[in-house]
């Protein structure tokens, strides 16, 4: 049985807020040159399925920007918090989204 | 008084955002990046903020302009950011006169190879308990 935790999250000015319950995964740092552009240093996250994100306030205040031909980066569009790394378009990752860390309430292992 | 007698260190910074629609040019004394480790910083940016001041008149926005988003994060601090692709672009202390004549301008913005070294980290105490802070350069609790 794989170990799942719940988890809750927001931007910084709090317009979007999401939780869910998803497999208790390593985090992975991302240091390519597009996410250090992003978010002035590499990109902490946490991958998930997408299904097992839920969005409890603001949902449409999310912006996506289509950063490659295969994937789309979120942010809030008030406060312009780097949110979600989404691999939309490739056809084995479509189905996951990463969380940027720092945006996750709780402290994770 | 000062160390050596000469020229100034002066260096020309080149940076733009993700999408490449707003750029920036600033001509300034090489500083080297800071990381700030503060959970507003992490909210905003998934992970620490790595900056280096450049004083506010120096830095030039060559393009983009209008894309240009600021969100007040607190009484004394605005927090600058691509409105089309959400690139962080600089933290701004514009109330806070010890500081306000500079921004805290991204690091990851700038055309590689920088030329940059890391100085410190601060608001460690602040950091996320997933990871350490590793190294022997200066680690501050708060500034």
């Amino acid at each position: 049985m794989t170990k799942t935790m719940e988890f809750k999250g927001r931007c910084l000015c709090g317009e979007v807020a999401f939780e869910g319950e998803a497999p208790d995964e390593p985090i992975s740092t991302c240091h390519c040159k597009q996410c250090r552009q992003w978010g002035s240093g590499p990109f902490d996250a946490y991958s998930l399925p997408l299904k097992n994100l839920q969005f409890t306030a603001g949902e449409d205040a999310v912006k996506y920007y289509e950063s490659s031909d295969f994937a789309r980066r979120g942010f809030c569009s008030k406060c312009g918090s780097n949110l979600f790394w989404h691999a939309d378009r490739h056809p084995q990752w479509k189905d996951r989204i990463s969380i940027a860390v720092g945006a996750l309430e709780q402290q994770l292992a | 008084m000062y160390g050596e007698v000469g020229m100034s260190d002066l260096k020309i910074y080149k940076g733009k955002c993700l999408c490449g629609e707003v750029s920036f040019k600033a001509e300034a004394p090489k500083k080297e990046v800071g990381l700030c480790h503060c959970t507003m910083c992490r909210r905003w940016n998934s992970g620490p903020f790595h900056a280096l001041a450049v004083p506010f008149d120096a830095l030039k926005v060559e393009s983009g302009e209008e894309n240009i988003s600021y969100y007040r994060s607190s009484d004394y601090a605005r927090r600058a950011f691509c409105s089309n692709c959400g690139s962080s672009l600089f933290y701004h202390g514009d109330k806070i006169p010890e500081i306000a004549h500079e921004v805290y301008f991204s690091a990851g913005l700038l055309e590689e190879p920088t030329g940059l070294k890391m100085a410190g980290h601060i608001f460690c105490a602040s950091k996320g308990d997933y990871y350490e802070i590793e190294g022997d350069l200066p680690q501050h609790e708060t500034v």
